[in-house]
This record gives C-alpha cells, structure tokens and sequence, in this order.
C-alpha cells in the first residue's frame, strides 16, 4: 500500500459546528491512489462532516492536500461528491440538465450530448436523458447523481451512505457500479457488508478521532 | 411520490404543444394585454372563449380536468371582488372584472399545461439576467415537488398518531416546511458548489 502515491493527506484535522463543538478532533490520515476506504462508526462520531471538509465544503482547521496541494477551488474538479440523499444531488429540471452541470461549470469542452449519454451508461440509465427528478425511484435517483459525478470524471469519489434506502437487487447493482469506478474512494456507510466486500481498509471513526483501522485482506 | 398534474400534458402531441416556449410566452403576454382592453360588451369576449375550446380540444386537454381545475380560483375571485363591491356600486364594472380574470387565467392555466417547463424556463437562458431567473425558476419546479411530499408526509405522521390536522396543525406543519427548506437548501448550495458552480457577484 505504502509503495503508492499518496493521493489525500489529512494533518490534524478539526472541526466544530456552531452549536457542536468538536466534531473532528485532530484527524490525522493518509489515503493512496486508487485506494477504496470506507469510514464506520455510530452516528454523529464525524463521518459526513469528514467527507466534506475532504471535499472542500466546510470551513476547518488542519490540513487537507490533495496530491501534496492544499485544498483549492482549482483542485474542486478532481472530486466528486455522493451525497447520502440524492435529491440533494440533483436539483435541476430534467437528468440532462443534472448531468451536464458539473462539466460546464468545470468548463469542460466536448459534446454534451455524448458526456451524458456515456455517464447514463455507466449507470445504466440509457435513455433517461429527458427524464424529470420527481419522476423517478429512489434507486434511480440514486444512479443519476452518481452519474452526474461521474460526466466530470473526478479522480477521488466522497460517497456519503451510498446504500443507504435501496432494495436487496438495488443496491447490489449499485455496488457493482461502484466497483467499476476508477479512482480513489472514501465511503462513509453503516453498511459492514459493503465496506467489508470492497474496502481494501476500513476506518472506524469514533467521536471525532480514528479509533482503529483494518486492512481488509480479501481486498488488498 | 409522483407529480403528473404539471407534465402529463405537456407531452402529448397537440397543437399548442407542438409550438415554441417562446412564442406561446409572446402571445400569451399580447392576449393578457388585450384582455385588459377589451370594451365592456360581452360581444368582444365571445370568439375568446370560442378560441379557448378549440385550443383545449386541439391540444387534447380533457374539457372536465381543465374546468375542474379553473373551478379551484373561483372562490378567490369572488371574495375578492365581493369586498371590492362594498366600497363601489358598479355591479357590471366587477362583472367584466371577473370575465377578463378567467379569461386570463384559462389562457395561462391553457398554456402552462401544454408547455414542458424546463424548456419554458430556458427560454429566459441565454437572455441578460436570464441565467439567474433559469435558476431561481428551476429551482421553484424542482423543490416545490419535494416539499409538497414532505408536507404530505408529516400530514400522514400526524394523522397515524391520531391527529387529523386543523389550522393550528397546518401553522406548525409550514413552520416544519419552512426550516427543512432552509436545511435543505444548505445541502445543495454544498451539492452545487461541489460541482463548480460559483456565486457571481
């Protein structure tokens, strides 16, 4: 593992909500390239606040470097964030509109038409292009806001609860999706059946510090 | 949960479907204007209401969904102009008051029905300030669905615990509504900006 590069460094790490004090208490972490990751642990002991002070969306004390930069909004491209609801995710009119948000702000230049086409692939979801969000299941929204990471192809994937409210056949089909991702992954889940079928090491966070971690041999 | 009441028509293929976003927003802007100018003879309202069927027809809107729809503003046209009758005397003024208010809201209601709103919305894109309208209307379209099920959600949890909601239940369900929007919208504006987007000054 230590023979790869280091893609994200966490030096001391932490934070406080206005009415939570810390939340984050000094995390200090290193994650390799290509490295899949999951975070588990009781609820409230950091794991999403964790995920967004990686991805650049709290305000913290401590370092984050991302491929040895500190965190910048030029650095925002190479993440993608999964958030645990996906109606967060996805907030335009139509799945096109979803997908094709991140590219133009990421002034991304090619053929719209195909970035979206190809990302609804990777998420089997040929054809939903003119699809409307109140429209569709839960599974399925879930898969659009994957895909709308996907279409800016990020190089480290946050993924917040990814399972959390799909069916049995749902979420293994997610799963696969995931698997098939390439990049570096930090998955925080209270799914142990997930973190142990694909993590290569599983962190358990536990109010606010890293309490212990694993490799997961079957992974590695 | 899922929401037709706005769409489903919207994708069938009539004849004010078929039409621009754009130029059906135009006509309805002139119509609206007109209505406001139209004489009080009721000779004038006639082929309105004559034009209003057969588009109705045309576009394949079911006559019995499009009256039962327009019977909802009813009362709050008469109300309105009931009060306004106490302070002026002038039955027939109110009367053409009212025609031109229908007139006017079964043309937009017509219109809105047979116009997918996201291509409505984008029709403002590439205007000057036309990004920020998009938005904030997308943003409208999209959000009023979810809250509505999330108000609709909290209704069912009351009513499983035996409370059938009254004026004082539906205050403090707004007032629910009103702070999950606000959590909410923290949620995407991180969402939003995890994806690039930037606020322009």
């Amino acid at each position: 593992m230590e023979n790869r590069k280091v893609k994200i460094e966490i030096i001391n790490l932490k934070f406080s909500y206005e009415d939570k004090k810390d939340v984050l208490k000094g995390i200090n972490l290193k994650i390799y390239e290509n490295e899949i990751v999951s975070i588990i642990g009781e609820n409230g002991s950091g794991k999403t606040t964790l995920l967004l002070c990686i991805g650049g969306l709290l305000k913290y004390e401590g370092k984050i470097l991302i491929d040895g930069e500190e965190f910048n909004e030029n650095l925002r491209r190479k993440i993608g964030f999964l958030f645990e609801n996906p109606d967060d995710s996805i907030f335009m009119p139509r799945v096109y509109d979803d997908i094709i948000f991140g590219p133009k702000n990421f002034g991304i230049k090619g053929n719209y038409d195909e970035i979206v086409k190809k990302s609804l692939e990777k998420v089997a979801l040929q054809g939903f292009e003119q699809r409307v969000p109140h429209h569709l299941s839960y599974g399925e929204k879930k898969r659009v806001a994957l895909a709308s990471i996907l279409s800016y192809e990020p190089e480290i994937f946050l993924l917040d609860e990814p399972t959390l409210g799909l069916s049995r056949i749902a979420r293994e089909n997610f799963i696969e999706l995931i698997k098939k991702i390439k990049g570096t992954k930090i998955i925080a889940t209270h799914d142990l059946d997930l973190a142990n079928l694909i993590s290569e090491r599983i962190i358990v966070l536990n109010e606010g510090k890293i309490e212990d971690f694993t490799y997961n041999r079957n992974n590695c | 949960m899922k929401h037709h009441f706005i769409d489903r028509f919207s994708y069938k293929k009539g004849f004010l479907q078929n039409l621009s976003p754009s130029l059906k927003f135009l006509i309805l802007i002139l119509l609206l204007i007109l209505f406001l100018l139209l004489p009080k003879k009721i000779l004038f309202y006639l082929p309105f209401i004559f034009i209003i069927l057969i588009l109705i027809f045309l576009s394949k809107i079911p006559l019995k969904y499009f009256l039962k729809r327009i019977l909802i503003i009813f009362p709050f046209l008469v109300i309105i102009f009931l009060l306004s009758i106490l302070s002026n005397k002038n039955f027939q003024n109110f009367l053409y008051s009212i025609l031109k208010s229908i007139l006017s809201i079964s043309y937009i209601f017509l219109f809105s029905l047979t116009t997918k709103m996201d291509e409505f919305f984008k029709t403002f894109e590439d205007k000057k300030y036309g990004k920020l309208i998009f938005l904030i209307f997308s943003f409208l379209y999209r959000y009023f669905f979810i809250l509505y099920d999330e108000f609709e959600r909290i209704k069912r949890a009351m009513i499983s615990k035996g409370k059938n909601p009254n004026f004082k239940e539906y205050t403090i369900l707004s007032g629910n509504i009103f702070i999950r929007s606000y959590e909410r919208s923290e949620r995407i504006l991180k969402a939003m900006i995890s994806k690039g987007w930037k606020i322009e000054k």
